[in-house]
């Protein structure tokens, strides 16, 4: 995985399966209900409460009755509890897990099935064809009968995979205007050179070198390979002929097979019917003869020449031929690239549409989860916690930032697990801030609102009294339970983290129980103007719809999805740094909420829900 | 964060570091916004030949706005011995372009929203396109071309992954240029 901090978001295709057998046998959820309501029954459900409640939560009142009344707070539940939490949760251990995160970056989102997508979950078409070193576009009718490879002048180093440059034999010739041949393919990279193989290639024109080069390098493997590919392609034009056009198609398909299934039978011409005569070609049963006296000729060469005059693996398969000695590799024409356009699976709506043009790098048509989903981001609220070591038993606090793409303010609600799930040696994790609003995008970028500092930062007069000043003068304020930063469209809330002591056995290091990843539920709620869904297809980001004329209404959208926050790695214990306390922190419950909901529950139904 | 004193900002908002080397800055274009840091070494002396008599402008190196040139960093115009005349070519870097501390740079044009780790060789008159992420370490043979939405590694560097289609976001360095 890459290196700390990392957030990655589930898919929720990695759900596919799962649900379809534990819906019924679980909780009973009625799918007309919305999940997360059901879960999450302790959140106002208006839209106004959010903020009420935040100044609520500065007393701990409701928080604090709900998980005492429904949970208990005593040690003694807590194995039950996390028992519970193993099953409720998403895991991000969990070997399927490891299919479904990605980062934000690399997600689509479906307007129409208001999903994200992820890379797994798209369909391709190629767009266009290219040479990735010369850039120009090979059209698709070059594609299909002269292979995926360049045939213009782009050719790699067989021992480097560097690009090779013409450069001619005879370097003193340089000095004329017009160097004169013969030519060679030269590697700027390892200095390789085509006069470096026997027998040494030299082309006559700096030009059209793939049409040279294939009059020189033919090797058998080639001639059988054009032969075969004549031989089928012959019979699919046969096939084609027959069985399209014939009524009794599917019966002469089906005999055709049988009849064929032992092998040279098939090869007499009594069945009727005109191609059918044979599938394969002879030589393809034929054993493949090994000459005895050629394999003593290597063995002899690799014992005068050093293994250091053979191929390696990776040498040797890029080469149809699969040559053992380096002199005998020919260089290799570029393999061609594509440009993509991407669909929904579910829906076959284009999400990703490049513009055909090799060079450009803008869409037509790009639906990023990015200008979807909030996204989230996490520092360190203390600069001397060392990703790569946290201290066991020591109250890592981090701030995690909320940022708005959309055009609307959203209310967050983040939950996690109260103990990282998925292993025996759980952290605690608390948000203390968990319910917050976000600010919406706005068209025109403030960059004068953008770069004011952190530490300069000023309450921007919204509803909340985010907190500023010093680590030190802070870290004992109860005002830390709220939000701890807001801006123009992104909230930080502060996130504490103790890791519990990880011995250094060869077990954990298996299972990596020191990686810290942490699982987070977002829920995001917000109003939007109703004529929103009409504009899909559009492309881009879910637009400012400014233009939108006539009775403009407003509909409660929710939506929410699981990520998997990658902390770092638990260090080894520090003398002094002791768990003394029960494990809890001091203020734990005020807005941990223990149950997360469960996954499936939360995924059957689609990303974006619309509530009347 | 950068003592304030550490850089000379001109007048487009360029920040160049006092401690960095820059020779031939006539030869230079700095489009704006670009951050040069401490112990950078551009060469704009090593401009193109002009036979005598010709008074051709002469731009060596041009970099675009938004870009960021680590520590230690080397920017050289890459040169060649054409028709028997030896000749240092211009070199030409496009927007949000971020080269790594150490690395040595020898192209001939590199696109905007490029990545260049630390310690990399870029290779002489290699091309690179936009929205291309290089890793750290890597080397990049002469006169190579790397497609856009490439991230390339190793030695030579080969497109190891395709890049998403938020590379330019991921890739954007607005934010880098307010932080110094």
């Amino acid at each position: 995985m890459s290196s700390f901090p990392y957030i990655h978001i589930s898919c929720p295709c990695h759900e596919d399966r799962p649900q379809t057998f534990t819906i019924d046998s679980a909780r009973p959820i009625s799918p007309s209900k919305s999940p997360s309501k059901h879960d999450f029954n302790f959140l106002p459900t208006d839209p106004h409460t959010p903020t009420k409640r935040r100044t609520l939560l500065g007393g701990f009142t409701p928080s604090v009755s709900f998980d005492g009344g429904n949970l208990g707070l005593d040690l003694d539940d807590d194995e039950e509890l996390t028992d519970e939490d193993d099953e409720n949760n998403f895991d991000p251990r969990d070997p399927r897990s490891a299919f479904s995160l990605f980062p934000i970056e690399n997600l689509l989102y479906c307007e129409d099935c208001h999903q994200i997508r992820c890379p797994r979950c798209v369909q391709e078409e190629i767009v266009c064809w290219y040479c990735p070193s010369c850039l120009f576009e090979v059209p698709s009718s070059t594609v299909k009968s002269d292979g995926n490879r360049c045939t213009r002048n782009c050719y790699l180093c067989p021992v480097c995979t560097a690009l090779l440059a013409v450069i001619p034999v005879n370097h003193s010739s340089g000095h004329s205007d017009h160097p004169t041949g013969p030519f060679n393919l030269f590697c700027s990279h390892c200095h390789w050179t085509t006069s470096d193989l026997i027998p040494p290639i030299q082309l006559e024109k700096p030009t059209s070198i793939s049409a040279q080069l294939s009059k020189l390098t033919h090797s058998p493997q080639d001639t059988e390979f054009i032969r075969l590919k004549q031989h089928y392609a012959q019979q699919l034009g046969n096939a084609q002929e027959d069985f399209t056009n014939s009524p009794a198609a599917l019966t002469r398909l089906m005999g055709l097979y049988t009849g064929l299934g032992s092998g040279s039978g098939g090869h007499g011409g009594s069945r009727k019917g005109r191609g059918v005569k044979k599938l394969e070609m002879k030589e393809v049963d034929r054993p493949r003869e090994v000459n005895e006296e050629q394999e003593l000729e290597i063995v002899e060469r690799m014992a005068v020449e050093g293994l250091e005059a053979t191929t390696t693996a990776k040498q040797r398969l890029t080469q149809p031929h699969e040559p053992r000695f380096l002199s005998d590799l020919t260089p290799t024409a570029v393999l061609l690239r594509t440009k993509r356009s991407k669909r929904c699976r579910a829906c076959r709506h284009i999400l990703v549409k490049p513009e055909s043009k090799v060079q450009t790098t803008r869409f037509r048509i790009r639906l990023v989860a990015l200008n979807y989903i909030p996204s989230l981001t996490i520092k360190r609220l203390d600069s001397t916690i060392t990703w790569n070591n946290l201290t066991p038993h020591k109250t890592h606090r981090f701030l995690l930032t909320v940022t708005n793409p959309l055009f609307d303010p959203i209310s967050v609600s983040l939950l996690t697990p109260r103990r990282t799930p998925g292993t025996a040696f759980a952290s605690r994790v608390t948000i203390l801030c968990p319910e917050f609003e976000v600010g919406a995008n706005t068209d025109v970028w403030d960059d004068a609102l953008m770069s004011t500092k952190p530490a300069a930062a000023t309450p921007s007069g919204v509803s909340t009294p985010p907190v500023a000043g010093s680590f030190a003068s802070f870290s004992k304020d109860p005002k830390m339970s709220t939000v701890y930063e807001q801006k123009m469209n992104y909230t930080s809330v502060v996130i504490e983290v103790v890791p519990p002591e990880i011995p250094d056995t060869r077990e954990t290091r298996i299972r990596d129980e020191r990686l810290l990843e942490i699982p987070i539920y977002v829920r995001v709620e917000f109003e939007a103007e109703v004529d929103r869904d009409d504009e899909e297809g559009g492309g881009g980001k879910p637009s400012h719809s400014g233009a939108s004329g006539g009775a403009v209404q407003r509909e409660r959208v929710e939506y929410s999805y699981w990520c998997v926050v990658g902390v770092g790695r638990v260090g080894d214990p520090v003398e002094g740094v002791v768990a003394s306390e029960p494990n809890t922190p001091v203020r734990t419950p005020v807005g941990t909420p223990v149950k997360a909901p469960r996954t499936p529950a939360a995924m059957r139904t689609p990303l974006r829900q619309v509530r009347s | 964060m950068s003592q304030k004193s550490e850089y000379i900002q001109t007048e487009t908002g360029n920040k160049v570091s006092r401690k960095s080397l820059i020779i031939g800055s006539q030869n230079i274009i700095l489009g704006g916004k670009t951050i040069i840091q401490a112990d950078c070494c551009i060469r704009g002396d090593l401009r193109r030949l002009v036979p005598q008599g010709q008074n051709a402008a002469a731009v060596a190196i041009a970099v675009g706005r938004y870009c960021f040139l680590s520590k230690s960093c080397l920017l050289r115009p890459p040169s060649k011995t054409y028709r028997g005349q030896f000749s240092y070519y211009p070199m030409k870097l496009g927007d949000h372009v971020f080269v790594g501390e150490g690395s040595v740079i020898e192209a001939a044009v590199i696109g905007s929203y490029v990545n260049i780790g630390k310690n990399c060789v870029i290779g002489k008159f290699s091309i690179i396109k936009d929205c291309v992420r290089i890793e750290d370490g890597t080397v990049i043979a002469p006169n190579s071309v790397i497609p856009s939405f490439s991230s390339v590694e190793g030695h030579p560097g080969i497109v190891v992954e395709e890049l998403p289609e938020t590379a330019a976001e991921m890739l954007e360095l607005k934010e880098l240029y307010k932080s110094i």
